[in-house]
């Protein structure tokens, strides 16, 4: 289903409810009304070409690469970093707090173990992001105010999101299979449910920088970028 | 299963664009070589089959028409190890008539599971997937209590390679890859105690 900007708003969480994470991480806020997407756009700010964008790539699947060359690129790293900040000050926190709880800590036994899995997890989540943010966006934003392409700054970050992901999977074998007899399980369950769900929004959040925005910083590397005229 | 050897793959496919996407992941599954050919018809597939007896076919329902894996292992053998390649539905009943799956939408992670089960299945089909050897349990403990492969293999008098090979099993066997998840599993199991450990 691809969306466009005569579409009511309300239409797209309708289809996908997933879609109010990307509208929130946008600047989007509730309280819409029966505005199109376009309308509701312009009244907070956003470039509707990029959150169209973002949008139909996510409930689509692949991304429309003609479109690349007019994205707004600080609308995109506004949405990034937004997500990292949900990512790290929200999503991730509130599952720790619920496997805490669930698992009843001891330090004498596996649920310690499991709590210290999580944490070397979410530093390593929290470093690759903030990395991204100081080294990736930050060489965009030069690259935006005119400043000349340095080479391989781009490299590594893709080849990251693997583990990024892969680790929230191995998160959940643990929990599942070694979890403490005396685990409260409802607390335990929903610790799950969360990781799954975050684990399916880290691997969208991921695929939206390799599939979006690395296409565009080339284009941006090659001169062959026209979008954020009016900013530059 | 062997990681030793190149992995034979067959892709028949006469969706092109489908024929390439699962060609390119077949490429590059982490931890696997593979040798992957792509055939659009029935006549290259015959003439493949006739030199060649792959490790894994993928292949889609639609091909050469409707794919038939009963008429296809009549021809070419009880034993080949056939794989979906599904862009829809299937019913149960159908994908029954296949060793395995995967779907075009799967990430490589999938495909690499898929692979695998397939392949594990029938050479390792007395060991049920999860549980360790005496020697992968050895193993476990020290790789828990911090010992290097290097230091592992010289206390058991392997190389180092094949301590990997172990390492690398292991982390299959149990899907985990992490220390901190090694040491949980190996607290669970018995094989260390808290105690022993400097955490």
């Amino acid at each position: 289903m691809k969306y466009y900007p005569s579409d009511k708003m309300i239409s797209l969480i309708a289809d996908d409810y997933r879609l109010i994470q990307v509208m929130s991480r946008f600047g989007i806020r509730m309280g819409i009304g029966d505005k199109t997407i376009m309308e509701v756009c312009e009244d907070s700010g956003v470039d509707c070409h990029t959150f169209l964008t973002v949008v139909n790539y996510v409930t689509e699947g692949f991304p429309t690469p003609e479109d690349f060359s007019s994205l707004s690129i600080r609308t995109l790293l506004h949405y990034l970093r937004q997500s990292h900040i949900y990512f790290l000050e929200y999503s991730l926190p509130s599952i720790r707090r619920k496997i805490l709880d669930g698992i009843k800590l001891r330090t004498s036994d596996v649920s310690f173990l499991i709590l210290k899995f999580f944490d070397e997890y979410y530093t390593e989540v929290r470093t690759h992001m903030e990395a991204e943010e100081t080294m990736l966006f930050s060489y965009i934003n030069s690259l935006l105010e005119g400043h000349v392409k340095a080479e391989g700054v781009v490299a590594t970050y893709s080849d990251q999101h693997e583990n990024v992901s892969s680790k929230l999977k191995e998160l959940k074998t643990i929990i599942i299979k070694f979890s403490p007899e005396d685990a409260t399980a409802n607390l335990l369950n929903d610790a799950l449910y969360d990781i799954y769900r975050c684990e399916e929004e880290l691997e969208n959040h991921c695929s939206v920088e390799d599939n979006i925005l690395m296409p565009v910083l080339s284009l941006l590397e090659k001169g062959e970028y026209n979008g954020d005229s009016e900013k530059r | 299963m062997r990681e030793k050897d190149k992995i034979n793959i067959l892709i028949a496919e006469s969706a092109p664009v489908i024929a390439a996407g699962v060609a390119y992941w077949m490429h590059r599954l982490p931890g696997l070589q593979t040798h992957v050919t792509v055939v659009e018809t029935q006549e290259e597939m015959d003439s493949y089959m006739r030199n060649s007896s792959p490790d894994i076919i993928a292949v889609s329902l639609s091909f050469s028409g409707i794919f038939n894996p009963i008429d296809f292992r009549e021809k070419y053998g009880d034993d080949c190890k056939l794989m979906a390649i599904l862009s829809g539905q299937i019913s149960p009943s159908t994908l029954k008539l296949f060793n395995g799956c995967i779907s075009v939408v799967d990430d490589v992670e999938h495909i690499l599971k898929s692979v695998r089960d397939i392949l594990s299945l029938t050479e390792n089909s007395e060991l049920t997937k999860e549980s360790l050897s005496v020697r992968e349990k050895e193993i476990v403990e020290w790789v828990v209590k911090g010992l290097t492969n290097k230091e592992i293999a010289d206390k058991l008098f392997l190389s180092p390679h094949t301590v990997m090979t172990h390492r690398r099993n292991i982390a299959r066997k149990l899907e985990i890859h992490s220390a901190t998840g090694l040491t949980i599993y190996a607290i669970v199991n018995h094989i260390v105690e808290l105690s022993d450990l400097n955490l």
